[in-house]
This record gives structure tokens, C-alpha cells and sequence, in this order.
């Protein structure tokens, strides 16, 4: 952790928050992007992402910076916020994210978006929640293991080998077919 | 279609990654390089709208203003996150109860303890545990047998011979009568001096705690017209969890001795549900042991186990039976074994036979998982002080009674097998303690000697490793009282007193 985050976080702690921007300047980009890949849809990100960035304020009294990164709690309460927004809308349906969705009419999507996963959006369907989210947070977020397993709630060791089952899941149930589409299609 | 600029460094270095945790990947590099050339092409471009980001800076500067230092920031962590979480209470500790036990880390004082468990050693007054030797309460007078003898350990010296393999104790080979051998214990190690006149004795905690703490949690459920809260003082004695899953687990939690023992849930193993595949098509199963340690590592970081209470641990290989001769009748093993040996007070356990005990993980070779993984136990114990043997030559006396002769009394030929000892180290064995008033028994470590066995005038009739002497004098009187050896026909006859070797 930073010296200077380390002391934002303290004095915040102690009821000084108005340093808490800097924190907020640091991660907002990074944290809209992570909801972003997780909800295809620019307003619900945004709605999301306040709803992140004002609980982390009103809770980080509880946060224990000797424990873990501020980045990776953020990113905590980011996927939680996630999750409570698709199961409040769909409480009888086991849904974390838009990748769950199944009904294209009834799902809110940015249609550039929707444009360039229309390939690989069947995959992320075979993968559960947790594989996803270390799909996203690996090769689009590019974070290491060791923040990955901050944020899913894991260890390095077990998120790399989340992150090889996840491959190998796409490996067995990908139809050679869509292999050759897509060879076809990008090169 | 897709202009993204992601590099070809990033892709190997991603299969990079991808080889190291599973290098089998290696050879499936054409599909997989598809795979990641895919995400990473279609990694999405995100522009964050700039007046979003001015407005909610603004809004969450506002409110900070409204936060006030009494109650956002003043209070304890732990009670913020108790109001905070939305879990009952109950349900918390529930998972306290079933985690942090096993997750404490050398008797450390900054992790969050459950009230209900202690961790650590708790001392009791002198011979806490009562008479350690066996038949009688453990409040009454010394009995006449050791107390390796009921309850679930086993005085192999009244027990019928059998062929062991790795014991400490001499095991009777069923020898036929035209043939006797006698063995000959001969001390050559130093001079045994143990200094302390008491040294503990350690028994695992019990309590009901938590078992009712489980209990509260289904007290205002009911089956039909039973109400489970007509139970008085009622407790859990033990609970079965299983994961609902794919390659999941079951678990077995021992409430009242804190101990939990973890296995395939084997429904949701397809493959094991299979016969194993015929041997001359699959060969030989191997893994590494770092390979095996790491997949023990990787699970336990998953369910959050703490291995580093317990010592090194120690592989146990078994080779494939016959494979070369007929692969059709070969046994091919398809699980490994790992014993993480326990220790108390930095001293190794080790069980009657002299082997390191502990926690048991068994790896499956052909899933490259863990299969089962037991016993867990809390690191409760109690401690209770025994007076122990100082005098070499009592415990010398108590080697002796050890030595045996097996053979029918009217036997042509007897020989004499030599066995060297050398010089003792101190360990504590588990064994178990039975009180006749509560028809129980309770796991207890005991202060031991072990002799290394170092050579063998006839190694083909004797395979031992050490020969284990207990020191505490409770057991130390009862084990020298211990019957003779029963050789399977031949009567019971008291073996000739020897000198032992003076010490070189």
C-alpha cells in the first residue's frame, strides 16, 4: 500500500474524509470499468459505481489496511454491489451479472458493447460467476493474482488455478466449429 | 474488427502463466492461444463520462461533510461489521466455529477467537487425568494391566501375533512349532538421564460449547409435532455439511472434540464413479511431491486450513504392485498419502508403532486433487504434570520385558536374535486413556523414549525400527506387569532375567 493511501485511509478513520477524493480519483476508473465489464450498460455502471465509492466512504471505519489493499476492498464492495443489484431485480434467479442473463430483450445493453461480445459472450455463459470474474480481472483489468485473490475472496494460488480450470472449461466446451469461425473471422 | 492494441508479449506471457500452473496445457497451446487471442481482442474500450466523474466527486465530498466522527469512524471494527453484515449472529459464530479453530496459527493472539474455543494449552493440577493405566476408574488403584491394553490402543503384547510392517513393537511372526527364536535386547546407547522428575502428560480438550451453540441454531425448528426445543441442555455432537457442486467436498465436524475430517463428495466426482481404466491401457499415476504438496496447499489456502501448525510432511509412496510383470493384474495406486505430523509444544506425535501421527491428506493422482483430509483438530489441549522414571536401570528392566521368545516348548532348535539398541530420544505417543467408571476412553500424548533399533544379528526375523518405553511411572509400572507375548501355540512361560550391556 501507499505511504500517502495509508495516511488518506487513517485520517478518514479518524473523521478527517476530505481526502477521500484522493482515493476516489485514484480508483474510479478502474472500478467503472470492472462494473462496466459486469453490466454492458453505461447508466447502470455509473448508478453502480456511485453506490461502490459511497459505501467504501461510509465503511471504510471498518476497513483494516494491515490486512489488505484498499483497492482490492473496493473492488470487493464493487462485485458485491453488482451481484445485490441483478439478485434485487431478480431475486428467484441465481444471476451475479449481465453475462447471466439469458433473455437479450429483457437485458439493458450498450449495443456497441453487445456488437463486440456477440462471440465470445456464449463462453462466459459456460463459465460460473467466479471463473468470470478472474476472466475479466486477469486479461481486461490486468491485475495480478495476488489482488485478483483479494477480491474473489481466494488465495494466489487458488486463483491461478481458478483461472487455468476457467480455460480449460472453454477448452472442453468450445465446439471445434467455433474455433474455426473464429479463426476466420479475426485473421 | 478489432483494433485492439493488446500485445503478443501479453499473450505469451498469459500462456506463460497458464503452462506454469498446469503444464499439461502445453499441449493443447493451438486451442488455447485461440481462446486468449479472442479476450484479448475483445476486451472492451470503456470511456468513463467525465461529468459522471466530476458529479460524484462532488456528491461524495458533500457527504463526508454529513458523516459524523462518533459514528462512522469511532467504533469498533468488529461491531461495525456485526451491524453491518447481514448474517445473524448465530450464523457468524457458526462460521467462526467452523473456521477459526483450525485456521489459528501458533496459539497467535491477533486473529478473532471464538469464546467457545481456546486455542492453546490450559494446565491443570497434578495427575489431572487420574491413574493413566487401564481397568479401573481413573480415580482408583494401579491395575494389573498396562494401559495400552483397551480403549482403542492396543498393548501388542496381549494381542495375538500378526505380521506388521514399521513396528515399534515386536510383532510374534507365526512361527512353526519345530522352530523358536528368542530375542535379545542389548543397550549400547549413553547413559539415559532425564532430567526432570514430572514431565506433562497432554489430553485433547472436550467441551459442549459449541455443540450448543449449533443447537440454539435449530432449537425453534420442528419435525411434525416434535419440537426440538423440549430438549434440555441439548448440544450437536457432530454435523455433516456437504458442498453442492461440482467436485465438491463433504464435510464431518466433531463438535465435542473439535476435530473435522473432509472428503470427495464422490457424487460430484464423475470420474470416480468410473472403474478404474484397465492397466495395460493407463500408465502408472505419478505426481511429483511437489506437485502433490502443492495441490495440499492449494486446497487448504481455499478453505482456509492452516498447515503450518503441524511439522514437514511426509509423503507416503506406494509403488505399483506387479505392473511390470502383468499390467493386467497390477494394482496401480491411484491416491497418495501425506502425513503432516502433529506437535505439541514443538514435539512430535508419534502413534504405538512408533510412526509420525497426525493429519492425514490423501491426493488422487488421477484428478491432481485432494480426496480426503482428516483429522483437523483444534490445538486445544490440556496439560497435566506425571512423575516419570529417572532411573536407567527401571527403564532397562521395562526394555527386557519387551524382548519376547516365541516357540513351542518342545522345539529342537532354538536361536537367539540380537537386537541392538541405541540411545533414546524423547517424543510423545498418542494413546488412549480409559476410565472403567464412564466405559470412555480419551486420547492422551505421553512422554516416551525411543530406541533405535541399529543393527540385528538376523534381520530376516526382525524388521522393527525402535522400541518405544513410556516414562511417565504410572504407566512405567503397569507396562512392566504387562503379560508375556502369546505365541499362537505354545504356553506361557516367564522369560529368563538378563543382564543388560553396560553402556559404552
Amino acid at each position: 500500500m501507499n505511504y500517502d493511501e495509508s495516511e488518506i485511509i487513517t485520517a478518514c478513520q479518524q473523521g478527517d474524509t476530505s481526502h477521500f477524493s484522493a482515493l476516489y480519483d485514484r480508483y474510479i476508473e478502474k472500478i467503472y470499468r470492472f462494473i462496466y465489464y459486469k453490466t454492458h450498460h453505461r447508466e447502470t455502471a455509473e448508478d453502480l459505481t456511485s453506490m461502490t465509492f459511497i459505501k467504501a466512504l461510509e465503511r471504510i471505519g471498518t476497513f483494516n489496511h494491515t490486512k489488505a489493499h484498499f483497492s482490492t476492498w473496493l473492488y470487493q464492495i464493487a462485485r458485491n454491489t453488482v451481484i445485490d443489484h441483478y439478485r434485487a431485480h431478480r431475486p428467484s434467479s441465481d444471476i451475479e451479472d449481465a453475462w447471466d442473463l439469458e433473455d437479450k430483450t429483457d437485458t439493458i445493453r450498450d449495443v456497441d458493447l453487445a456488437l463486440k461480445l456477440e462471440v465470445i459472450e456464449k463462453y462466459m455463459k459456460l463459465l460460473s460467476p467466479q471463473h468470470r470474474d478472474i476472466i475479466i480481472l486477469r486479461i481486461w483489468q490486468e491485475l495480478s493474482y495476488e489482488e485478483i485473490a483479494a477480491i474473489v475472496g481466494s488465495t494466489e494460488a487458488a486463483s491461478k488455478m481458478m483461472f487455468s480450470r476457467a480455460i480449460h472449461t472453454l477448452r472442453d466446451k468450445m465446439p471445434q466449429g467455433a474455433f474455426f469461425a473464429l479463426l476466420f473471422f479475426h485473421w | 474488427m478489432n483494433n485492439n492494441p493488446r500485445s503478443p508479449v501479453e499473450l505469451r506471457a498469459l500462456l506463460e502463466e497458464l503452462y506454469s500452473i498446469d503444464p499439461s496445457m502445453r499441449t493443447h497451446e493451438d486451442i488455447i492461444r485461440k481462446i486468449l487471442v479472442e479476450f484479448l481482442a475483445s476486451t472492451p474500450a470503456v470511456t468513463i463520462d467525465s461529468t459522471f466523474v466530476a458529479r460524484l466527486r462532488n456528491e461524495l465530498e458533500e457527504h463526508a461533510k454529513t458523516l459524523t466522527n462518533s459514528r462512522a469512524y469511532t467504533t469498533h471494527p468488529f461491531w461495525n461489521f456485526l451491524s453491518s453484515h447481514s448474517l445473524s449472529i448465530g450464523s457468524a459464530l457458526l462460521v467462526m466455529l467452523l473456521i477459526l479453530p483450525f485456521a489459528y496459527n501458533k496459539f497467535s493472539s491477533d486473529r478473532s477467537i471464538s469464546p467457545f474455543f481456546t486455542p492453546g494449552i490450559v494446565n491443570l493440577e497434578k495427575n489431572a487425568f487420574g491413574t493413566l493405566t487401564a481397568g479401573t476408574s481413573s480415580r482408583g488403584t494401579p491395575p494389573e494391566r498396562s494401559a495400552l491394553d483397551m480403549g482403542g490402543g492396543s498393548n501388542m503384547e496381549s494381542t495375538p501375533p500378526i505380521m506388521q510392517k514399521n513396528s515399534a513393537h515386536i510383532m510374534p511372526y507365526p512361527i512353526p512349532p519345530d522352530q523358536a527364536i528368542r530375542y535379545q535386547f542389548t543397550y549400547t546407547g549413553e547413559p539415559i538421564t532425564i532430567e526432570a522428575s514430572e514431565l506433562p502428560v497432554y489430553r485433547t480438550q472436550k467441551n459442549t460449547n459449541s455443540g450448543k451453540i449449533f443447537f440454539d441454531l435449530v432449537r425453534s425448528a420442528s419435525i411434525g409435532s416434535f419440537t426440538f426445543d423440549k430438549l434440555q441442555n441439548a448440544f450437536v455432537h457432530n454435523v455433516t455439511i456437504s458442498e453442492d457442486r461440482p467436485r465438491g467436498y463433504t464435510l464431518y465436524l466433531d463438535l465435542e472434540n473439535q476435530s473435522l475430517t473432509m472428503n470427495m463428495n464422490w457424487s460430484s466426482w464423475p470420474h470416480l464413479m468410473r472403474l478404474q481404466e484397465s492397466s495395460d491401457k493407463t500408465p502408472p499415476l505419478s505426481l511429483s511431491d511437489s506437485e502433490i504438496i502443492s495441490i495440499i496447499e492449494v486446497f487448504a489456502q481455499e478453505y482456509n486450513i492452516d498447515l503450518s501448525y503441524y511439522g514437514t510432511p511426509r509423503i507416503m509412496h506406494q509403488e505399483p504392485m506387479g505392473y511390470a510383470e502383468e499390467k493386467m493384474l497390477a494394482y496401480v495406486p491411484e491416491e497418495v498419502s501425506v502425513i503432516y505430523p502433529i506437535k505439541i509444544e514443538g514435539q512430535t506425535i508419534i502413534d504405538e508403532g512408533g510412526n509420525e501421527t497426525g493429519l492425514y491428506v490423501n491426493v488422487n493422482l488421477r484428478e491432481r486433487a485432494v480426496s480426503s483430509i482428516g483429522a483437523l483438530q483444534a490445538p486445544s489441549y490440556e496439560s497435566t504434570a506425571y512423575a516419570v522414571e529417572q532411573n536407567q536401570e527401571t527403564i532397562l528392566e521395562a526394555l527386557r520385558r519387551k524382548q519376547g521368545a516365541y516357540g513351542a516348548e518342545d522345539t529342537n532348535t532354538e536361536r537367539t536374535v540380537v537386537v541392538t539398541l541405541g540411545t533414546p530420544s524423547r517424543s510423545l505417543m498418542r494413546t488412549w486413556h480409559y476410565d472403567a467408571l464412564t466405559y470412555t476412553s480419551r486420547e492422551i500424548f505421553v512422554p516416551v523414549l525411543v530406541f533405535p533399533v541399529t543393527e540385528v544379528s538376523d534381520s530376516s526375523a526382525y524388521y522393527q525400527k525402535q522400541i518405544i518405553i513410556p516414562i511417565v511411572k504410572d504407566l512405567l509400572s503397569g507396562y512392566v506387569k504387562a503379560p508375556q507375548p502369546m505365541p499362537l501355540d505354545a504356553e506361557i512361560r516367564p522369560l529368563p532375567a538378563t543382564e543388560a550391556e553396560p553402556a559404552q
